[in-house]
Protein backbone atom coordinates (compact mmCIF):
# COMPACT_ATOMS: atom_id res chain seq x y z
CA UNK A 1 0.00 0.00 0.00
CA UNK A 2 1.30 3.66 -0.83
CA UNK A 3 2.43 5.97 2.00
CA UNK A 4 -0.26 8.24 1.29
CA UNK A 5 -3.74 5.79 1.72
CA UNK A 6 -4.75 4.06 4.13
CA UNK A 7 -7.71 1.57 4.70
CA UNK A 8 -9.30 0.88 7.74
CA UNK A 9 -11.55 -2.08 8.80
CA UNK A 10 -15.06 -1.31 9.87
CA UNK A 11 -18.04 -2.94 11.75
CA UNK A 12 -21.47 -1.25 11.79
CA UNK A 13 -24.53 -3.22 13.55
CA UNK A 14 -22.47 -6.52 13.16
CA UNK A 15 -21.75 -6.06 9.56
CA UNK A 16 -17.89 -5.53 8.15
CA UNK A 17 -16.95 -3.48 5.75
CA UNK A 18 -13.91 -1.24 4.68
CA UNK A 19 -13.10 2.24 4.14
CA UNK A 20 -10.15 4.01 2.66
CA UNK A 21 -8.56 6.98 2.33
CA UNK A 22 -6.13 8.71 -0.27
CA UNK A 23 -4.24 12.19 0.95
CA UNK A 24 -4.06 14.62 -1.80
CA UNK A 25 -0.69 15.41 -3.10
CA UNK A 26 -0.79 19.16 -2.09
CA UNK A 27 -1.97 21.35 0.97
CA UNK A 28 -5.91 21.21 1.54
CA UNK A 29 -8.14 24.10 0.44
CA UNK A 30 -10.96 21.82 0.40
CA UNK A 31 -13.19 19.32 2.74
CA UNK A 32 -12.03 16.05 1.80
CA UNK A 33 -14.29 14.20 -1.38
CA UNK A 34 -16.42 11.32 -0.58
CA UNK A 35 -16.89 9.11 -3.49
CA UNK A 36 -20.24 6.58 -3.15
CA UNK A 37 -20.91 4.78 -6.32
CA UNK A 38 -23.11 2.05 -7.54
CA UNK A 39 -23.90 -1.76 -5.80
CA UNK A 40 -20.66 -3.05 -6.61
CA UNK A 41 -18.24 -0.30 -5.19
CA UNK A 42 -14.82 -1.91 -3.58
CA UNK A 43 -12.23 0.75 -2.10
CA UNK A 44 -10.13 0.70 -5.38
CA UNK A 45 -13.41 1.28 -7.88
CA UNK A 46 -12.21 4.57 -9.01
CA UNK A 47 -8.92 4.44 -9.68
CA UNK A 48 -8.69 6.46 -12.82
CA UNK A 49 -10.79 9.23 -11.07
CA UNK A 50 -8.64 9.08 -7.81
CA UNK A 51 -5.18 9.52 -9.82
CA UNK A 52 -7.02 13.08 -10.73
CA UNK A 53 -8.59 13.77 -8.00
CA UNK A 54 -5.73 12.97 -5.27
CA UNK A 55 -3.64 16.10 -7.06
CA UNK A 56 -6.62 18.46 -5.74
CA UNK A 57 -8.19 16.50 -3.12
CA UNK A 58 -7.86 13.86 -0.67
CA UNK A 59 -10.48 11.33 -1.57
CA UNK A 60 -12.61 8.76 0.77
CA UNK A 61 -13.83 5.32 -1.13
CA UNK A 62 -15.65 2.76 1.31
CA UNK A 63 -16.86 -0.30 0.31
CA UNK A 64 -20.69 -0.51 2.05
CA UNK A 65 -22.03 -2.95 4.33
CA UNK A 66 -23.07 -5.74 2.35
CA UNK A 67 -26.55 -6.18 3.97
CA UNK A 68 -26.49 -9.71 3.45
CA UNK A 69 -23.51 -9.85 5.87
CA UNK A 70 -25.79 -8.54 8.77
CA UNK A 71 -27.02 -10.77 11.37
CA UNK A 72 -30.89 -9.70 10.40
CA UNK A 73 -30.88 -8.13 7.01
CA UNK A 74 -34.53 -7.40 7.45
CA UNK A 75 -33.44 -4.67 9.78
CA UNK A 76 -31.86 -2.36 7.34
CA UNK A 77 -32.66 -0.01 4.82
CA UNK A 78 -30.33 3.17 3.24
CA UNK A 79 -30.05 4.44 6.89
CA UNK A 80 -27.59 1.77 7.89
CA UNK A 81 -25.36 2.97 4.78
CA UNK A 82 -25.91 6.70 6.20
CA UNK A 83 -24.29 5.49 9.81
CA UNK A 84 -22.00 3.28 8.60
CA UNK A 85 -20.72 6.16 6.13
CA UNK A 86 -20.72 8.70 9.85
CA UNK A 87 -19.41 5.99 11.18
CA UNK A 88 -16.42 5.58 8.74
CA UNK A 89 -15.86 8.95 9.02
CA UNK A 90 -15.49 9.17 12.75
CA UNK A 91 -13.23 6.52 12.63
CA UNK A 92 -11.09 8.25 10.23
CA UNK A 93 -11.53 11.64 12.40
CA UNK A 94 -12.94 13.61 9.46
CA UNK A 95 -15.85 16.21 10.43
CA UNK A 96 -17.01 17.17 6.87
CA UNK A 97 -16.90 16.34 3.49
CA UNK A 98 -17.52 16.73 -0.35
CA UNK A 99 -19.94 14.03 -1.25
CA UNK A 100 -19.75 12.54 -4.54
CA UNK A 101 -22.89 10.69 -4.35
CA UNK A 102 -22.50 8.74 -8.62
CA UNK A 103 -25.63 6.02 -9.66
CA UNK A 104 -27.05 4.23 -6.55
CA UNK A 105 -24.98 6.57 -3.93
CA UNK A 106 -26.17 9.84 -5.17
CA UNK A 107 -29.27 8.91 -2.74
CA UNK A 108 -26.97 7.97 -0.04
CA UNK A 109 -25.32 11.46 -0.91
CA UNK A 110 -28.58 12.94 -0.60
CA UNK A 111 -30.16 11.27 2.42
CA UNK A 112 -26.90 11.80 4.44
CA UNK A 113 -27.03 16.11 3.51
CA UNK A 114 -30.21 15.99 5.11
CA UNK A 115 -30.00 13.74 7.83
CA UNK A 116 -26.50 15.21 8.84
CA UNK A 117 -26.00 18.65 7.09
CA UNK A 118 -22.78 19.63 9.15
CA UNK A 119 -21.41 16.51 7.67
CA UNK A 120 -21.47 17.26 4.01
CA UNK A 121 -20.05 20.72 2.44
CA UNK A 122 -20.99 20.29 -0.81
CA UNK A 123 -23.45 17.76 -3.02
CA UNK A 124 -22.41 16.16 -6.39
CA UNK A 125 -24.81 13.81 -7.28
CA UNK A 126 -24.24 12.14 -10.40
CA UNK A 127 -26.47 9.84 -12.59
CA UNK A 128 -29.16 10.44 -10.07
CA UNK A 129 -32.65 9.16 -10.56
CA UNK A 130 -35.98 9.58 -8.36
CA UNK A 131 -36.49 5.61 -8.45
CA UNK A 132 -34.63 2.77 -9.42
CA UNK A 133 -34.51 2.85 -13.47
CA UNK A 134 -36.99 -0.03 -13.86
CA UNK A 135 -34.77 -2.50 -16.17
CA UNK A 136 -32.33 -2.21 -13.10
CA UNK A 137 -35.20 -2.98 -11.03
CA UNK A 138 -36.11 -6.06 -12.98
CA UNK A 139 -32.46 -7.36 -12.99
CA UNK A 140 -32.64 -7.18 -9.41
CA UNK A 141 -35.79 -8.98 -8.42
CA UNK A 142 -34.47 -12.15 -11.51
CA UNK A 143 -31.03 -12.11 -9.41
CA UNK A 144 -33.03 -12.08 -5.72
CA UNK A 145 -35.63 -15.29 -7.35
CA UNK A 146 -32.56 -16.98 -9.02
CA UNK A 147 -31.56 -20.25 -7.19
CA UNK A 148 -28.08 -20.52 -5.52
CA UNK A 149 -25.28 -20.99 -7.90
CA UNK A 150 -25.53 -24.77 -9.27
CA UNK A 151 -22.07 -27.29 -10.06
CA UNK A 152 -23.01 -27.38 -14.19
CA UNK A 153 -20.11 -24.63 -15.08
CA UNK A 154 -21.64 -24.29 -18.70
CA UNK A 155 -24.59 -23.47 -17.18
CA UNK A 156 -23.25 -20.95 -14.72
CA UNK A 157 -21.21 -19.23 -17.63
CA UNK A 158 -23.93 -18.96 -19.61
CA UNK A 159 -25.75 -17.23 -16.67
CA UNK A 160 -22.96 -14.98 -16.28
CA UNK A 161 -22.79 -14.40 -19.87
CA UNK A 162 -26.64 -13.33 -19.85
CA UNK A 163 -26.02 -11.54 -16.77
CA UNK A 164 -23.14 -9.37 -18.51
CA UNK A 165 -24.89 -8.59 -21.69
CA UNK A 166 -28.36 -7.32 -19.59
CA UNK A 167 -26.57 -4.97 -17.11
CA UNK A 168 -24.15 -3.42 -20.20
CA UNK A 169 -26.70 -2.87 -22.29
CA UNK A 170 -28.84 -1.02 -18.89
CA UNK A 171 -25.80 0.97 -18.16
CA UNK A 172 -24.83 1.86 -21.29
CA UNK A 173 -26.62 3.65 -24.05
CA UNK A 174 -25.94 1.26 -27.42
CA UNK A 175 -28.52 3.75 -29.63
CA UNK A 176 -26.08 6.45 -29.28
CA UNK A 177 -22.64 4.59 -28.83
CA UNK A 178 -21.36 6.77 -32.02
CA UNK A 179 -21.46 9.78 -30.06
CA UNK A 180 -19.98 8.43 -26.78
CA UNK A 181 -16.44 8.34 -26.18
CA UNK A 182 -14.62 5.27 -25.59
CA UNK A 183 -18.03 3.82 -26.11
CA UNK A 184 -16.55 0.27 -27.56
CA UNK A 185 -13.64 0.21 -24.52
CA UNK A 186 -16.42 1.01 -22.11
CA UNK A 187 -18.58 -1.81 -23.00
CA UNK A 188 -16.01 -4.01 -23.60
CA UNK A 189 -13.97 -3.52 -20.12
CA UNK A 190 -17.85 -3.32 -18.55
CA UNK A 191 -18.63 -6.55 -20.16
CA UNK A 192 -15.37 -8.76 -19.12
CA UNK A 193 -16.01 -7.09 -15.52
CA UNK A 194 -19.19 -8.58 -14.96
CA UNK A 195 -18.30 -11.54 -16.31
CA UNK A 196 -15.20 -11.88 -14.33
CA UNK A 197 -17.21 -10.84 -10.67
CA UNK A 198 -21.00 -12.17 -11.65
CA UNK A 199 -21.23 -13.95 -8.65
CA UNK A 200 -20.41 -10.82 -6.53
CA UNK A 201 -21.71 -8.59 -8.26
CA UNK A 202 -25.12 -10.55 -8.73
CA UNK A 203 -25.34 -11.13 -4.95
CA UNK A 204 -24.47 -7.98 -4.33
CA UNK A 205 -27.03 -6.02 -6.36
CA UNK A 206 -29.96 -8.99 -4.98
CA UNK A 207 -29.10 -7.57 -1.70
CA UNK A 208 -30.20 -4.39 -2.64
CA UNK A 209 -33.55 -5.74 -3.00
CA UNK A 210 -35.05 -3.94 0.87
CA UNK A 211 -34.48 -0.44 -1.28
CA UNK A 212 -36.48 -1.75 -4.34
CA UNK A 213 -39.88 -0.63 -3.44
CA UNK A 214 -39.22 2.77 -1.91
CA UNK A 215 -39.02 6.27 -3.23
CA UNK A 216 -34.79 6.79 -3.34
CA UNK A 217 -35.21 10.48 -2.43
CA UNK A 218 -37.13 11.31 0.35
CA UNK A 219 -39.98 14.26 0.33
CA UNK A 220 -39.29 17.39 1.03
CA UNK A 221 -36.25 18.47 -0.76
CA UNK A 222 -33.02 19.67 0.56
CA UNK A 223 -31.58 22.94 1.24
CA UNK A 224 -28.60 24.72 2.76
CA UNK A 225 -26.32 22.83 0.85
CA UNK A 226 -24.10 23.72 -2.26
CA UNK A 227 -25.28 21.11 -5.16
CA UNK A 228 -24.57 20.04 -8.04
CA UNK A 229 -26.61 16.96 -10.09
CA UNK A 230 -24.90 15.75 -13.61
CA UNK A 231 -25.25 13.12 -15.65
CA UNK A 232 -24.04 11.98 -19.17
CA UNK A 233 -26.24 13.51 -22.07
CA UNK A 234 -27.59 10.09 -23.43
CA UNK A 235 -27.75 8.55 -19.85
CA UNK A 236 -30.67 6.05 -20.05
CA UNK A 237 -30.27 4.56 -16.28
CA UNK A 238 -30.69 7.89 -15.04
CA UNK A 239 -32.36 10.25 -18.01
CA UNK A 240 -31.61 13.69 -18.23
CA UNK A 241 -35.01 14.41 -17.03
CA UNK A 242 -34.87 12.49 -14.14
CA UNK A 243 -31.38 13.94 -13.20
CA UNK A 244 -33.22 17.02 -13.40
CA UNK A 245 -36.12 16.38 -11.60
CA UNK A 246 -33.29 15.70 -8.89
CA UNK A 247 -31.71 19.11 -8.90
CA UNK A 248 -35.02 20.42 -9.13
CA UNK A 249 -35.57 19.10 -5.19
CA UNK A 250 -32.53 20.79 -4.23
CA UNK A 251 -32.68 24.64 -3.50
CA UNK A 252 -30.04 26.29 -5.15
CA UNK A 253 -28.61 23.34 -6.85
CA UNK A 254 -26.78 23.17 -10.06
CA UNK A 255 -27.34 21.14 -12.95
CA UNK A 256 -25.86 20.03 -16.60
CA UNK A 257 -24.83 17.16 -18.93
CA UNK A 258 -21.21 16.16 -19.32
CA UNK A 259 -21.42 15.96 -23.65
CA UNK A 260 -20.25 12.56 -25.57
CA UNK A 261 -21.63 10.34 -22.52
CA UNK A 262 -23.45 8.48 -20.67
CA UNK A 263 -24.49 6.82 -17.72
CA UNK A 264 -20.64 5.68 -17.13
CA UNK A 265 -19.52 9.55 -18.10
CA UNK A 266 -16.58 8.84 -15.39
CA UNK A 267 -14.94 6.38 -18.17
CA UNK A 268 -15.83 8.02 -21.11
CA UNK A 269 -14.68 11.56 -20.33
CA UNK A 270 -12.82 10.90 -16.90
CA UNK A 271 -10.90 14.35 -17.56
CA UNK A 272 -13.80 16.25 -17.99
CA UNK A 273 -15.61 14.71 -15.10
CA UNK A 274 -12.88 15.19 -12.58
CA UNK A 275 -12.09 19.22 -14.02
CA UNK A 276 -15.76 19.25 -12.93
CA UNK A 277 -15.44 17.49 -9.85
CA UNK A 278 -12.54 20.07 -9.13
CA UNK A 279 -14.07 22.91 -9.79
CA UNK A 280 -17.14 22.63 -7.68
CA UNK A 281 -15.32 21.83 -5.19
CA UNK A 282 -13.09 24.75 -4.99
CA UNK A 283 -16.09 27.00 -5.72
CA UNK A 284 -14.93 27.78 -8.73
CA UNK A 285 -16.96 28.94 -12.08
CA UNK A 286 -19.01 26.13 -14.26
CA UNK A 287 -19.41 28.46 -17.33
CA UNK A 288 -18.35 28.16 -20.16
CA UNK A 289 -17.31 24.64 -20.42
CA UNK A 290 -16.96 23.58 -23.76
CA UNK A 291 -17.82 19.81 -22.71
CA UNK A 292 -20.73 20.32 -21.15
CA UNK A 293 -24.10 21.65 -21.04
CA UNK A 294 -24.53 25.39 -19.56
CA UNK A 295 -25.21 25.24 -16.04
CA UNK A 296 -28.89 25.28 -14.92
CA UNK A 297 -30.77 26.43 -11.90
CA UNK A 298 -34.18 24.21 -12.01
CA UNK A 299 -35.36 24.36 -8.28
CA UNK A 300 -38.71 26.11 -7.80
CA UNK A 301 -40.33 26.07 -4.84
CA UNK A 302 -42.81 23.95 -5.87
CA UNK A 303 -40.70 21.06 -6.88
CA UNK A 304 -39.38 20.08 -3.87
CA UNK A 305 -40.82 16.34 -4.11
CA UNK A 306 -39.50 14.62 -7.00
CA UNK A 307 -41.53 12.31 -9.57
CA UNK A 308 -40.73 10.03 -11.92
CA UNK A 309 -40.57 11.65 -15.43
CA UNK B 1 13.98 -6.36 -23.18
CA UNK B 2 12.39 -8.63 -25.95
CA UNK B 3 11.98 -6.68 -28.91
CA UNK B 4 10.08 -7.92 -32.21
CA UNK B 5 9.85 -5.75 -35.90
CA UNK B 6 6.77 -6.63 -36.82
CA UNK B 7 6.68 -5.45 -41.10
CA UNK B 8 3.93 -3.40 -41.95
CA UNK B 9 2.05 -2.92 -45.32
CA UNK B 10 3.04 -0.11 -47.82
CA UNK B 11 5.90 1.82 -47.14
CA UNK B 12 5.54 2.04 -43.34
CA UNK B 13 8.67 1.70 -41.39
CA UNK B 14 8.33 -2.02 -39.37
CA UNK B 15 6.65 -1.85 -36.21
CA UNK B 16 8.90 -2.68 -33.26
CA UNK B 17 7.24 -4.25 -30.52
CA UNK B 18 9.03 -3.29 -27.24
CA UNK B 19 8.50 -1.61 -24.09
CA UNK B 20 8.12 1.82 -26.05
CA UNK B 21 5.15 0.24 -28.08
CA UNK B 22 3.31 -0.51 -25.00
CA UNK B 23 4.12 2.14 -23.34
CA UNK B 24 2.81 4.48 -25.72
CA UNK B 25 -0.45 2.91 -26.22
CA UNK B 26 -1.03 2.97 -22.25
CA UNK B 27 -0.08 7.01 -22.26
CA UNK B 28 -1.55 7.61 -25.90
CA UNK B 29 -4.91 5.43 -25.79
CA UNK B 30 -4.98 4.56 -22.16
CA UNK B 31 -4.76 7.80 -21.14
CA UNK B 32 -2.33 6.79 -18.19
CA UNK B 33 0.24 9.12 -17.01
CA UNK B 34 3.69 8.13 -18.50
CA UNK B 35 5.75 8.99 -15.39
CA UNK B 36 5.33 5.45 -13.36
CA UNK B 37 5.17 3.51 -16.37
CA UNK B 38 8.74 2.02 -16.56
CA UNK B 39 10.12 -1.65 -17.20
CA UNK B 40 10.60 -2.50 -14.22
CA UNK B 41 7.15 -1.33 -12.27
CA UNK B 42 3.94 -3.50 -11.90
CA UNK B 43 1.03 -3.31 -14.02
CA UNK B 44 -0.57 -1.67 -10.44
CA UNK B 45 2.21 0.57 -9.80
CA UNK B 46 2.34 1.97 -13.69
CA UNK B 47 -1.27 2.45 -13.04
CA UNK B 48 -2.51 -0.38 -15.54
CA UNK B 49 -6.31 -0.50 -14.61
CA UNK B 50 -8.68 -2.80 -16.05
CA UNK B 51 -9.55 0.25 -18.65
CA UNK B 52 -6.17 0.26 -19.88
CA UNK B 53 -5.93 -3.45 -20.51
CA UNK B 54 -9.00 -3.43 -22.52
CA UNK B 55 -7.50 -0.06 -24.75
CA UNK B 56 -4.15 -2.32 -24.87
CA UNK B 57 -6.01 -5.50 -26.02
CA UNK B 58 -8.26 -3.65 -27.94
CA UNK B 59 -5.26 -1.94 -29.85
CA UNK B 60 -2.90 -5.04 -30.17
CA UNK B 61 -6.15 -6.87 -32.24
CA UNK B 62 -6.23 -3.83 -34.20
CA UNK B 63 -2.57 -2.74 -35.08
CA UNK B 64 -1.18 -6.84 -35.02
CA UNK B 65 -4.47 -9.03 -35.68
CA UNK B 66 -3.48 -10.92 -32.14
CA UNK B 67 -6.02 -11.54 -29.70
CA UNK B 68 -4.60 -11.23 -26.53
CA UNK B 69 -7.17 -11.06 -23.56
CA UNK B 70 -7.55 -8.79 -20.54
CA UNK B 71 -7.26 -11.96 -18.40
CA UNK B 72 -3.78 -13.14 -19.84
CA UNK B 73 -1.98 -9.51 -20.29
CA UNK B 74 -2.95 -8.97 -16.28
CA UNK B 75 -1.15 -11.63 -15.32
CA UNK B 76 2.43 -10.04 -16.91
CA UNK B 77 4.29 -9.41 -13.36
CA UNK B 78 5.78 -5.54 -14.83
CA UNK B 79 5.24 -3.96 -17.93
CA UNK B 80 8.32 -5.04 -19.42
CA UNK B 81 6.92 -8.52 -19.00
CA UNK B 82 3.73 -7.07 -20.57
CA UNK B 83 5.73 -5.76 -23.63
CA UNK B 84 7.34 -9.36 -23.71
CA UNK B 85 4.24 -11.21 -23.62
CA UNK B 86 3.24 -9.09 -26.64
CA UNK B 87 5.95 -9.00 -28.23
CA UNK B 88 6.19 -13.23 -27.73
CA UNK B 89 2.70 -13.48 -29.09
CA UNK B 90 3.58 -11.41 -32.75
CA UNK B 91 6.66 -13.35 -32.99
CA UNK B 92 4.83 -16.50 -32.62
CA UNK B 93 1.62 -15.11 -34.93
CA UNK B 94 4.37 -14.07 -37.95
CA UNK B 95 5.68 -17.93 -37.94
Amino acid sequence: MAENERTVSLSWRGIPYECRIVTADRPQTTEPLLIVGGGVQDVHAWPRLERRLTAHTAVIVPKLPDLDDAPDPTEHDFDTFIDALCHALDELGIERVNFLGVSYGAPLAFRMARAHPGRVARLLLAGATPSLNPAMAVLTRDLVERPRRSDDEDLERTTDEVFAKRIVSILLNSAEADDIDKASTVNRMLHRYFMHHAATARRYIASHRLLLDQELYPPGGLDGVPALVFTGEHDQTSTPEEARAVAATISGSTFLLIKNADHMAHLEREAEYADLVIRFIHDRSLDGLDYCTPPERPHTPSSAAPVRT
Amino acid sequence: MTAVTRPTDGDDPPEVIDFGYIRDILVDHAALDPAPITPDATLAQAGVDSMALTVLSMTVEDRLGLLVTEAVLAQAPTVAALAGLVAGRAADHAL
